[in-house]
């Protein structure tokens, strides 16, 4: 249990350190290219983007701002970190009561509201290794590794672990020794 | 019954023993218990000793010979003046009919044991339809319900028109469930109970402060209390009606109004309580007013009547039909109670008609005419679906406002005059505009083709009985909001379009389709330019070539080879000549049928190259080609024929939206869902449509593509989104264009939506439209209207970014020219530009930081 709850706040944390990263280095990006990328676009903004068409810009600065990170942050309005951990909350709770299906329904509302949260897609990977549904396990842990910094070991481990597991369940234990090693080598 | 014209097997002589038989048979085919009976007498009467009886027991026989004779054939009632000369034969044999005991007992007795046998038929009847499954309720199919939170991306505009789509009123001051008012941006919405498939939820108030830029804050309304995660219940969109077409949501007497009740009452039946299912002073009253006026004003008929002549009665008009509602009447109000025979009125009762679609019931009528449930209905609303029942379509208040409002203040009069309404409320009531909703925005806001989407997933599950039967409450993944976009995206679109060049007005069609980019869910359909019309769903039955969008499934094998290709590899763009197997050649041209020489890889996608693609193509290889795009979703046979390089394998708009779903799913391919749970009508549920991924492509190299699709939008073959769009909404997306412009294509995604627009004609002729002049505008409406997330692709493991100057080589952020470009680790180009080994410039890095 203790262990539990050290791993969901390390994870916050690590999210937390994640997001304030990424922001900070889109900053940092925003104000280094400022010369190249003319970026002109507001780093914040409280009202959503109006509909006024945009100057045109010749296409030189416009490729490269293909593939620069979007000066934007994410969400213009809070985060919605407390509906999303209200539902992850519910989930833990039906999960602890055997609900497990009620509980991946809690899940599934929780990642419409915030559908890129790698720990939301982890948490659904565990519901459904409880339901031993092994193919979807090692699919949803691999989603939720593509959503994670590559900095949250413990999150990337913790998910490597689900697919090694789910792959000797499935009788694949070559590919079972290989998450392992993974899983292990990010610890 | 002296004056019933005879039936023609009647006409023949008196005591003719053939017309007698005939009409023996034809008893027996409809009443055997009366047939077999009958046939005994009639035995009797052909001794000879007893010829006169016989002529009354022929009489007996032709009367109920037509009552059930007419019952089947439906024969309308003929003229009066024909029939003068057969009354006359007819009193002639009444004349020598005798008057003895015997007869007169043989009479009764016949007459009790026809009454009694066919009372026991009726009864029967009437038992069987009462006590089994008395309506096929059709399954309702809901919204997705809005989940609201500080931070939800619903602006003040989204939150007022679901309000609008739920039916809840607009007040001055919440009272009660279903109310909202609003205040400078501060809402208080009080919201109705709802069993959802996760469970119930009961209404609560809560004040929520909104903008365009989304949820701000939401409490409940006493006390302040923050909260945290609320749920507007979902709206009902439609239903699966039977082939009879009669749709109906079931209401319990519980649900029915008292002022509903009263307002029946008032107009059609008074004694309703009091009499047996027949109101005999009721029909003297409605005789003495019809007579005093010179027309029939009122009727007699009572609500049992009316139910039984609904119910269990075919809809003709005869005598011989009216009795038997009579009998049935009487039948249903012995061994029914009251409340029993007023719910199944209640549900019967036809109240409208919608193209093939009958409306039936209070239940559907509160919701086909004001959008909201029946509980939630105000006097003079029920007073207008009472007011319906004596002609749906007469009264039709869509059609005829005027008379309907006229009507609705006659129930309201009558109401008042019989004490149902004092004065003052009548007078208030009558006040009311008549508040019916526009048949647009009405129950079902016209969704046809996501219903028709739908039916065709629960066919896989169910069958089609059940579903128009069982009444299943079918959640589904439809966002109302999106969807209302979707289509005045489209079709103002093309009309701006065929103005714009001059061509021959509603000649163009198109389609659309929106998912959630990361869970799949299918948010709209849009079938056609006229979306609440149910014809040809084109967003699940326009088969057509594809195009350039196949490209990026091209791309995509080849940059899952990082050692072979990267954004910058050089291709080339050269001619392609091929032998085909079939001894043809293929000489593809670019668009513009220039030849472009080597280009960066990422150029040429941008580009859309034709010739690039294709030498890229063959240099991956088909079958590569081909896994990549099963593996993205798509579900037909492809053909691996070079063309297929250039898009030619046909797929419908919302097979594309799967491809594209695979994309901005980072490569994840969730199956495109549009229900997410099936309640029995105990609210139990039967089935769940859950979340699941799957990987279809690598998603380092997706993430690649999909910078690159970023490039197509704002520097390639889209680009015309940089004006259509505003300002920094980056989307990822690629145009296509087939043969002879017959098809537009635009398929593309933001962060949170992927969506595909197809534009083109029934007739597959050439529209004159690239996928830029034609679906590209539509999909950027569409995108613009329904306010997107901006994408914000972050690199997954395994990512760098490397500067690269203009030959493809390894530069730095100060070289000239130098663009940051992602290489999965390890294939970043190894040559280095000559301006790494220039003194790293200060000024250019101040430049960098101050400019």
């Amino acid at each position: 249990m203790q262990g539990e709850e050290t791993m969901k706040d390390t994870i916050g944390l690590w999210r937390l350190a994640w997001r304030a990263g990424v922001f900070a280095a889109s900053v940092l990006v925003l104000a280094g290219c400022a010369g190249v990328n003319r970026t002109d676009r507001p780093a914040q903004v409280e009202e959503r983007a109006t509909s006024a068409p945009r100057p045109s810009v010749d296409d030189s600065d416009v490729r490269i701002a293909a593939y620069t990170p979007p000066a934007r942050p994410r969400y213009a309005r809070p985060v919605p970190t407390r509906a999303v951990a209200v539902l992850m909350r519910k989930a833990d709770d039906q999960s602890q009561q055997g609900e497990l299906d009620a509980a991946s329904i809690s899940l599934e509302r929780a990642l419409r509201i915030a559908p890129d949260d790698p720990v939301l897609w982890h948490r659904l990977a565990e519901v459904r290794m409880v339901q031993q549904r092994h193919d979807l396990v090692v699919q949803l842990a691999a989603k939720s590794n593509a959503l994670t910094s590559p900095r949250d070991h413990r999150l990337l481990s913790s998910n490597w672990q689900l697919i090694a597991r789910s792959r000797r369940a499935l009788g694949d234990a070559t590919g079972a020794r290989e998450a392992e090693r993974r899983a292990a080598a990010l610890r | 019954m002296s004056d019933t014209p005879a039936l023609p097997s009647v006409r023949a002589p008196v005591g003719s023993l053939p017309g007698f038989q005939g009409c023996i048979v034809r008893v027996r085919s409809v009443l055997p218990v009366a047939s077999r009976c009958l046939r005994r007498l009639g035995v009797a009467a052909s001794d000879g000793k007893q010829a006169r009886r016989s002529r009354v027991v022929f009489r007996i026989f032709t009367d109920a010979g037509f009552l059930m004779a007419s019952k089947k054939k439906q024969r309308p009632r003929p003229k009066a003046k024909r029939g003068g000369a057969r009354r006359r034969t007819k009193r002639k044999v009444r004349r020598s009919d005798g008057r003895g005991w015997r007869l007169l007992i043989g009479m009764l007795l016949l007459c009790v044991l026809l009454v009694g046998s066919y009372s026991i038929y009726l009864a029967k009847t009437v038992r069987v339809k009462f006590e089994g499954k008395r309506w096929a309720v059709p399954a309702q199919i809901f919204a997705r319900p809005l989940d609201l939170y500080a931070g939800a991306d619903v602006s003040a505009d989204q939150l007022r028109t679901e309000l609008e789509f739920l039916g809840y009123r607009q007040v001055g001051a919440v009272s009660g469930p279903a109310q909202w008012s609003e205040r400078d941006g501060r809402f208080t919405i009080h919201t109705r109970d709802f069993v959802f498939w996760d469970g119930s939820e009961p209404g609560q108030a809560v004040q929520i402060t909104a903008s365009a830029a989304g949820v701000r804050r939401i409490r409940s309304q006493n006390g302040g209390r923050e909260i945290d995660l609320m749920r507007l219940e979902p709206a009902l969109v439609g239903s699966i009606y039977p082939a009879h077409k009669e749709d109906r949501v079931l209401v319990r007497r519980a649900d029915l109004p008292d002022h509903l009740v009263d307002a029946l009452l008032a107009v059609e039946d008074r004694r309703f309580f009091e009499h047996a299912g027949v109101d005999l002073r009721g029909i003297g009253r409605a005789l003495w007013v019809n007579l005093r006026a010179g027309k029939a004003v009122q009727g007699g008929s009572t609500l049992t009547q009316q139910l039984v002549k609904n119910f269990l009665l075919s809809p003709e008009r005869s005598l011989s039909r009216k009795i038997n509602e009579a009998l049935m009447a009487l039948i249903v109000d012995a061994r029914y109670s009251k409340d029993e025979i007023l719910e199944a009125y209640a549900n019967e009762i036809f109240l409208g008609q919608e193209g093939e679609r009958a409306i039936h019931g209070f239940g559907l009528g509160a919701y086909f005419y004001f959008n909201r449930p029946l509980r939630e209905l105000r006097v003079h609303e029920t007073a207008l679906l009472v007011g319906l029942v004596k002609g749906a379509s007469y009264y039709n208040p869509r059609r005829h406002p005027k008379r309907a409002l006229k009507r609705r203040d006659l129930v309201l009069a009558q109401m008042q005059a019989q004490g149902f309404l004092s004065t003052d409320e009548a007078e208030a009531a009558r006040s009311q505009a008549l508040g019916v909703t526009a048949r647009g925005a009405a129950h079902g806001h016209r969704v046809p083709a996501f219903v028709d989407l739908v039916r065709r997933q629960l066919r896989r599950d169910y069958r089609e009985q059940d579903l128009t039967s069982e009444g299943l409450r079918i959640f589904t993944t439809l966002d109302p909001w999106v969807q209302r976009q979707a289509v005045a995206a489209l079709a103002s679109r093309l009309t701006r379009i065929e103005r714009a060049r001059a061509l021959e007005p509603k000649t163009l069609q198109g389609a659309l389709v929106v998912a959630s980019a990361q869970n799949g869910e299918i948010q709209a359909v849009v079938g056609g330019r006229d979306a609440g019309y149910a014809g040809f769903n084109r967003a699940l039955d326009a088969v057509r070539p594809i195009g350039s969008l196949i490209k990026p499934a091209i791309y995509l094998t080849a940059l899952e080879q990082p050692q072979r290709y990267t954004l910058s590899t050089p291709v080339e763009d050269r001619a392609v000549d091929l032998k085909l197997p079939n001894g043809q050649r293929w000489r593809p041209n670019n668009y513009d049928r220039k030849l472009h020489g080597v280009v960066g890889l990422h150029e040429a996608l941008a580009r859309s190259l034709n010739l690039a693609t294709v030498n890229l193509g063959l240099e991956v290889g088909l079958r590569p080609i081909i896994r990549k795009l099963r593996a993205l979703g798509v579900e037909r046979d492809i053909q691996p024929f070079p063309a297929l390089l250039l898009g030619a394998l046909s797929l419908s708009p919302v097979e594309v939206a799967q491809v594209y779903q695979s994309l901005a799913a980072g490569g994840f391919r969730s199956p495109l869902r549009a229900i997410r749970a099936v309640l029995d009508s105990s609210q139990q549920q039967l089935q769940r449509y859950p979340l699941t991924v799957s990987e279809a492509a690598d998603p380092a190299a997706v993430f690649l593509l999909n910078r690159n699709l970023v490039e197509v939008t704002e520097a390639g073959t889209a680009a015309a989104l940089r004006r259509l769009l505003p300002g920094g909404l980056q989307v990822a997306g690629k145009t296509g264009t087939t043969n002879n412009l017959r098809d537009s294509w635009f398929a593309g995604f933001s962060a949170d939506r992927v969506a595909v627009a197809w534009v083109g004609r029934d007739d597959n002729a050439s529209t004159g439209l690239t996928g830029a002049s034609g679906a590209l505008p539509v999909w950027a409406d569409l995108m613009q209207r329904i306010d997107v997330l901006p994408l914000q692709l972050t690199p997954p493991g395994g990512v760098e970014y490397h500067w690269i100057d203009s030959a493809g080589r390894l530069a730095a952020e100060q070289c000239e020219g130098a663009v940051a470009f992602p290489y999965i680790a390890g294939s970043q180009p190894s040559e280095r530009s000559a301006c790494l080994d220039e003194p790293a410039g200060l000024g250019g890095i101040l430049r960098g930081l101050f400019d």
